[in-house]
């Protein structure tokens, strides 16, 4: 059969079919590590950061932060994979010298200043939160999940989860927080 | 505006500034308000790191789909034969080529020793930076090391009116990108146009020959690049020295 590639969009990317992601993560992987091999990490861990920005990107585009893209998906990899390089080398303990501060990167490549990156570790609280998280019903993980990571007003979570009115989204996701207090409360008497 | 809208709009990003200042005030002064907004937070953050922990895994599975270099296996014996003449043809190949690499050893390194990207001096990046021109992008992308995108960008901005440096750019793109014969001919344009950049492409061009392994016009170059101007002449009389 033969193969096409077509022209991506976030719309695309948005809508979660593994094939649009398999196909942006091979367009980008060797010009993302043919850039990243001019500096001191292993491939595996270039690799590794080449993974990690791809999921910063998607996570920014999932969120509503990046709402139209302004310049290329690999000029965006390379911004945020130039941002987390350096934060290795320097957690590495490599020899860094000034031209790999972070915050000079940050001035050069503006782009990483209008995303949203959190690489910090989920806390003892959040690991538990985590946990319940995953025992709540699949209709109640869903509606969370589309207002707190996409973004969803509620009026565009009843549009896309076919509920009967606003008032009823809001009343679910009510009982949707309760139950998940309630069972961390539970857990940590 | 209520506690409950106030919460919502700000993860629903539609909190103006006014809403914000508020929020902020609201969570210095009221601790039971603090409290539910850094539960909500939190289980913000731990759904995010759900949904980056399974496009990660998925991100694992493709690369591991992607063919890595092959494991030579050693031969059976079925294929001695086969494996006494390829060695042979693997023995002249390898010797014309280790002629060719040694002969070119020197100057590879002497390239590598002395190219330098040529940083961008035309367009300045500033931080909060608005501007969402091609020039911007051409130039982000350049910064990064994206130099593939930089020359779309680049040619794009040609089409809509000439600047004198995008050919320097551009031709500094395909060097970055081991491209050396486009370079090449980038460079004799740019010093036939007598405009920007003409000593800067001598020295590259100076550069790119010594990659191809061509001293000869590598010395040309750099003997019009001292001649001629004052870019890099300190530089190019070092590396004549070490030509010769």
């Amino acid at each position: 059969m033969q193969q096409t590639s077509r022209t991506i969009s976030l719309e695309d990317i948005r809508q979660g079919s593994e094939e649009v992601l398999r196909q942006v993560y091979g367009e980008n992987r060797d010009k993302f590590l043919n850039f990243a091999r001019r500096y001191q990490l292993s491939e595996e861990e270039n690799i590794d950061v080449y993974q990690d920005a791809f999921v910063a990107f998607h996570d920014n585009v999932m969120s509503g932060k990046i709402e139209k893209l302004t310049s290329s998906v690999s000029t965006y990899l390379f911004s945020v994979g130039k941002y987390m390089i350096f934060d290795r080398m320097r957690k590495n303990k490599k020899k860094v010298g000034s031209q790999f501060d972070l915050e000079i990167v940050k001035d050069d490549d503006n782009l990483v200043e209008t995303l949203d990156i959190d690489d910090n570790a989920l806390t003892p609280e959040q690991q538990l939160l985590r946990t319940h998280f995953g025992t709540l019903g699949k209709k109640c993980q869903e509606l969370l999940t589309l207002f707190y990571y996409r973004g969803y007003t509620i009026q565009e979570i009843m549009e896309a989860e076919s509920y009967n009115s606003e008032n009823v989204v809001k009343s679910a996701k009510s009982r949707c927080l309760k139950t998940l207090k309630e069972r961390i409360a539970a857990n940590s008497i | 505006m209520d506690k409950e809208t106030l919460i919502y709009r700000y993860f629903s990003n539609t909190l103006d500034q006014e809403g914000e200042a508020l929020l902020n005030q609201m969570l210095e002064t009221d601790a039971k308000f603090r409290d539910r907004f850094e539960f909500e937070k939190s289980l913000k953050k731990v759904i995010r790191h759900e949904k980056g922990a399974s496009v990660k895994q998925k991100l694992k599975g493709f690369e591991n789909e992607i063919p890595k270099n092959p494991i030579v296996s050693k031969p059976k014996n079925g294929f001695r034969n086969w494996s006494i003449a390829a060695s042979i043809v693997l023995l002249i190949g390898l010797g014309w080529i280790g002629f060719n690499q040694f002969r070119g050893a020197d100057d590879v390194e002497l390239y590598d020793e002395h190219f330098r990207a040529y940083p961008n001096t035309v367009y300045a990046i500033t931080r909060g930076d608005t501007d969402m021109s091609l020039e911007h992008k051409a130039f982000v992308a350049y910064e990064s090391g994206d130099y593939e995108s930089a020359i779309d960008y680049l040619e794009e901005l040609k089409k809509g009116g000439q600047k004198g440096y995008i050919d320097f750019y551009v031709a500094q793109c395909h060097m970055n990108l081991g491209n050396t014969k486009t370079a090449l001919t980038l460079f004799k344009k740019i010093m036939d146009s007598q405009k920007e950049f003409v000593a800067e492409a001598h020295w590259y061009a100076a550069l790119a020959y010594l990659k191809e392994g061509d001293k000869k016009n590598a010395t040309d170059y750099l003997e019009k690049l001292t001649a001629g101007f004052d870019y890099n002449r300190e530089r190019a009389t070092e590396l004549l020295q070490k030509i010769d």
